[in-house]
Order: structure tokens, then sequence, then C-alpha cells
């Protein structure tokens, strides 16, 4: 009998391919099957027993309801003996009836051991179905610390969850376990596969999550290969691109390691691009420079301290006033921060493009047409601007730097606003 | 929508109709004829007055025509929409300075360029071509000047739109070069 055979691991590993919708449809239609054929023998086995036992003055099991009731207490193994067969015929039916359900017991029950060690072990292998979640934060590509790094993004991130974080890296199934040893880290999805091939993207659903970031790979990958920086950066850029195609809309941030590629980058619709080498070369410079920048940075970067710099997005209200008249207003507002500059720009580079696009477009004038559309041309995304004079005129879709101090502002308590919870960073 | 029609055609015992002449003569279509006697009554016995008000269209960008509009009292705007986008307007005309709107018809069946619309109530006075074009077959002297002078307003609009055809070849030039 075929369907009675449990899936083994070669057919696991067949399956890493499948999808889980196709792979339940096709186990839940054994189990149709199977329910199918217990219900049968059990109705058949009950009747069998009723029309042996209808004979004999004697039986207990002589109309049809204690017949079904007496089935299905000695299918299910129960047993009550509140009515038995007498004659022996009766006896021979109601022993094979013992026989099906007992084997069909056993039969539900490795069916269901069976659909949760699979969901077990495709996790492991990092070979899950995930393209129903959604506004999930997708990391692109392995550290070597990556536990301490997605350590970091949570404790940084207040609002979001272990649950939420999906990782697209080409990993070992022994390299996912080790990550996952971490409690904290369990709940992230991995996805295994090589992050920047448009297909193995797509298995993260990128078009429905909050933010992409795409780390430049130097790890160690599962074929014991180390790639160079060059091929990270190359990675980097195919990702940036293939999300542009299938996800224009979420918000990419991506680490670069040659500074001078950025530029693909920018054209991919890359919002924020880190570079490392750069940073580490600035903070060697201003640590050398003896102005005592490093621990200001440091304090800053430190989320123990309690100091950081973070945007705010600024009312609509405030559009097209100028900078002098918001800053006032909002020092008056809120005491525990202290506005350094506006961040112009805000937002997915591929929308904001897009609005500045269609705006540029409301003008009867081919000549003034022209200038707005070279002005979209160079616009640029996430500008910031420090300290402007105070006729700088804010714009739409632009927010306020601020520095804030969480210390500090339990010492405002007397000021009726509470101070901005860093999870406004976020995303 | 349809046009606003004119309600009737000016008959020169019209109460006010003496107005009708001295607001013409300041037209600067008329200009030419202005000294001509009897040229602007002429022309002004073929107009009728039309009342409109707030938020009427008198003109759509695109639709075809065949009158002449004289504004003489209250302000109109002009809107203009490129490549059949959103219209935008371009200028906002009062009846003091005598603008006329539409003159492209009194060649023509043309489609008109621009949409009129009426921002405040008043009054204009309205030109038919199939009258304008009897004037010219009686008077040729005096229709001479008035479609020379259309002729003018047209090319003006052409070296205007020669100057945007010069502005987007520059750019489209720029932007393909890269």
């Amino acid at each position: 009998m075929k369907f009675l055979r449990l899936p083994d691991l070669e057919s696991l590993k067949r399956v890493r391919g499948l999808t889980d919708d196709s792979l339940s449809m096709f186990a839940r239609y054994r189990m149709t099957m199977v329910v199918l054929g217990l219900i049968l023998s059990w109705l058949g086995l009950s009747w069998i027993v009723l029309i042996c036992e209808r004979g004999d003055p004697t039986a207990q099991i002589n109309t049809p309801a204690k017949a079904l009731w007496w089935g299905i207490v000695t299918f299910m193994t129960v047993g009550y003996g509140d009515l038995t067969p007498v004659t022996t015929a009766g006896r021979v039916a109601a022993g094979l009836l013992m026989f099906c359900g007992v084997t069909s017991i056993g039969i539900i029950s490795a069916k269901i051991s069976a659909y949760f060690l699979k969901q077990v072990l495709l996790e492991g292998r990092g070979a899950v179905d995930t393209t129903k979640i959604r506004h999930h934060f997708i990391i692109c590509g392995w550290k070597e610390d990556m536990q301490d790094l997605v350590r970091h993004i949570l404790q940084v991130n207040r609002n979001i969850k272990a649950a939420q974080i999906v990782i697209v890296a080409s990993r070992t199934p022994e390299q996912i376990t080790s990550f996952k040893a971490d409690p904290k880290l369990e709940p992230a999805t991995i996805i295994n596969g090589e992050y920047y091939q448009q297909a193995t993207l797509e298995r993260a659903a990128p078009q429905s999550a909050r933010k992409v970031l795409i780390l430049a790979d130097t790890s160690t990958g599962a074929d014991g290969r180390k790639p160079n920086a060059t091929e990270a950066d190359a990675r980097t850029i195919m990702t940036a691109i293939a999300l542009s195609n299938i996800a224009k809309s979420t918000v990419v941030a991506a680490e670069i390691i040659d500074p001078s590629l950025d530029h693909y980058l920018k054209m991919a619709g890359v919002g924020e691009i880190i570079y490392p080498r750069e940073y580490s070369r600035l903070l060697l410079g201003s640590a050398s420079s003896g102005t005592g920048l490093v621990n200001v940075f440091h304090d800053l970067v430190d989320p123990r301290t309690g100091a950081y710099i973070t945007t705010q997005p600024i009312d609509q209200r405030w559009v097209d006033t100028t900078y002098g008249v918001f800053r006032t207003e909002f020092q008056n507002l809120h005491t525990d921060m202290l506005v350094l500059g506006v961040l112009e720009n805000t937002g997915n580079p591929h929308q904001i493009k897009e609005l500045a696009f269609q705006e540029a477009q409301r003008t009867p004038s081919i000549g003034r047409l022209i200038e707005n559309l070279k002005g979209v041309k160079s616009l640029r995304c996430n500008n910031p601007v420090f300290h402007p004079r105070d006729d700088f005129r804010i714009g739409k879709g632009c927010a306020a730097i601020v520095l804030f101090n969480e210390h500090a502002a339990s010492a405002h308590l007397n000021g009726p606003d509470r101070p901005a919870s860093r999870d406004t960073v976020a995303a | 929508m349809a046009i606003p029609q004119p309600t009737h055609t000016f008959t020169g015992s019209e109460p006010g109709g003496e107005s009708f002449v001295a607001w013409l003569n300041r037209v600067r279509l008329f200009h030419d004829i202005h000294k001509e006697p009897g040229a602007i009554d002429s022309i002004a016995a073929l107009m009728s007055p039309l009342e409109f008000t707030t938020g009427t269209t008198l003109l759509k960008e695109g639709a075809e025509g065949s009158e002449a509009f004289f504004l003489m009292s209250g302000k109109v705007k002009v809107l203009k929409s490129i490549a059949g986008k959103e219209a935008f307007p371009v200028a906002l005309l009062d009846a003091k300075d005598h603008p006329f709107f539409g003159e492209a018809a009194l060649l023509q069946n043309d489609v008109r360029s621009a949409t009129i619309r009426c921002e405040s109530d008043g009054r204009c006075l309205v030109l038919q071509r199939r009258d304008f074009e009897i004037f010219c077959h009686d008077h040729p002297n005096w229709a001479l000047p008035i479609i020379r002078k259309i002729g003018c307003v047209i090319l003006e609009r052409l070296h205007h739109a020669n100057n945007d055809i010069g502005l987007l070849y520059n750019a489209l030039v720029s932007e393909v070069k890269g």
C-alpha cells in the first residue's frame, strides 16, 4: 500500500525546491484518502457486526445507533466495555475493526509528525517559503560576525522583532544552525541561496519588505571561497539592480567598499550608501588630528550613552516656511532636542523622483518645463543640509536632523513633550 | 460642454448700442480702420452681445470654433495644456485692456489653442465667421487691415512656438548625448 510509506530524507532533499503549497496539497490528498478509508472501515465493520449480532437474543448490539457507538469506541481503542459482541461472527468482525483502528491511529500520528519534521528540516536548510511575509527587514549577504551585527540591529531598532528579520545568504546548514544557536536570533528566517540572483531575492518578498540592507559580503561562502572586495561590490551592485526591478518602492541601503563604484548604486535607486573603508579612514584621520572627535563619534554611535543623532519628520504645516522660523518653533516645542539641520528629499528615491517628475510637468511653459526636468535629474535623495541659513526654504519631504540625548531628556521632565523614541529612526 | 450661444443679433437701435461702437474703437484688431467712417459701425452691427457668469467656459482647447470674442466687461482666465496633460493658467485677461480671443476662427474653422474660462460675471461681443466673411465680401478695403492684424497675432504665436522648439531641440540633444 503505497501511501503507508513515510517520507524519507531522500525525498525531503528533492522537496527542497518545492514550495510549501504544492507539497502540503499532495499531503492533504493522501490524508483525505486515509481519513475516508478510516470512516468507511468504521461504518462497514460496525454494520457487519450489527448483522451478526442481530440474530442472537442475548445481543447487546442490536440497533444501528448502538453499533455505531460501539464501533467508534472500539476503533479509537477506547473500549468502554458497555457493549460487547456475543456471537462468534460478531467477535471476528470486532477483531478486524480493532486491527484497523490501531493501524489507522498509527498512520495518522506518523503523518502529523512527518509534517512537523519536514517544516523544521526545511527551516534548518534555509528553504522555507517566505513569499507571504510582510513588513520585514531583509539583510542580503553575510558578515563573519553576523550574530553580533543582527543583535546590534535588534538592539538599535526596538520596533523590529527577530521574527521579522530575513537574511538571504549562501550558507551551509551547519552555519545556519550555529547562527540560530542564540535563542534571541532563532526566530529569524534564513533563505539559503545567492543573494545577488533575482530568483533568490524574490523568495524574500522584497516588494512587501520595509527595508533591505545589502552587506559587502567578503565572508567565506558555502563553497569555501572568500570573495575579494571587487567581487563583493559587484554582487552588491547586482543585488541593488535586481531590487530596483522587483521592489522599486522598498527603501534600500547598501555597503560598498570601493567608493568610486557608488554611482552604480545611486542609479539603482539606493537611498543610503555606507562606505566602511572611508569611515574607518575618517575616524583614524580625526583621531590623529587631536580634536577629540573620535570620542564624540563614539558616544554618538554607542547606544549605551543615550546620545544620538536622528531625524524627525517635519510636519506638513512647516513646508514652504523658512528654516529660521521652523527651528525656533521646534526648539520651543522639543526642549530635549537640538536641531542641527535639514535632511532633504527623504524616503524612497524612486518615489521621490516620481513625485518630483509629476510636479515638474505642472507648467504650461516649455522653458519652465525644461528647467524643472533638469532639477529632477539632479535631485539628490536624503541630502543633508547642516545648519542652513535662516531663510532656507523647507520643501516637501524634508526631515529635521536633531541631536537627542535620552539621559538628558529625563531631566526635562517639566516639558510637556515625551522624548521621541529611537524607534522613529528605523526604516 | 456646449459653448453658450449669443442671445440675439445686435441691431443699431439696441439700448447702449453707442457704447459698443466706442468700445470696439479701442480694440487693437480694429486699430487700422477705426478712423474710417462707418467701418466700426458696420462691424458692430454683425456682433451679438453675450452675458456670462463665473465659471462658464467660453472656449475649450481642442474643440472646433467659428467665432471670435471681444471682452467688454469682467475677467477671464486663459488656460493651456501641453501634450494633452493638465491645463495650467497662462494669463488673466481684464476687460479694461480691450482683449479679444478666438480671432483665428475668423479665418477658418480652427481648433482652439487654449481654454477660456470666466473668472467673473461679465459680457462680451461675439462675431461669427460667416458674418465676417460677408463683411469681407462687402467691404474688402476694411476687411484687409483686420485680417492683416490677425495675421500678425498668429505670427507672434509662431515665433513663440519656434522658440519653444529650439529649447526642446537643445534639451533633447543634450539629454541623448548624456
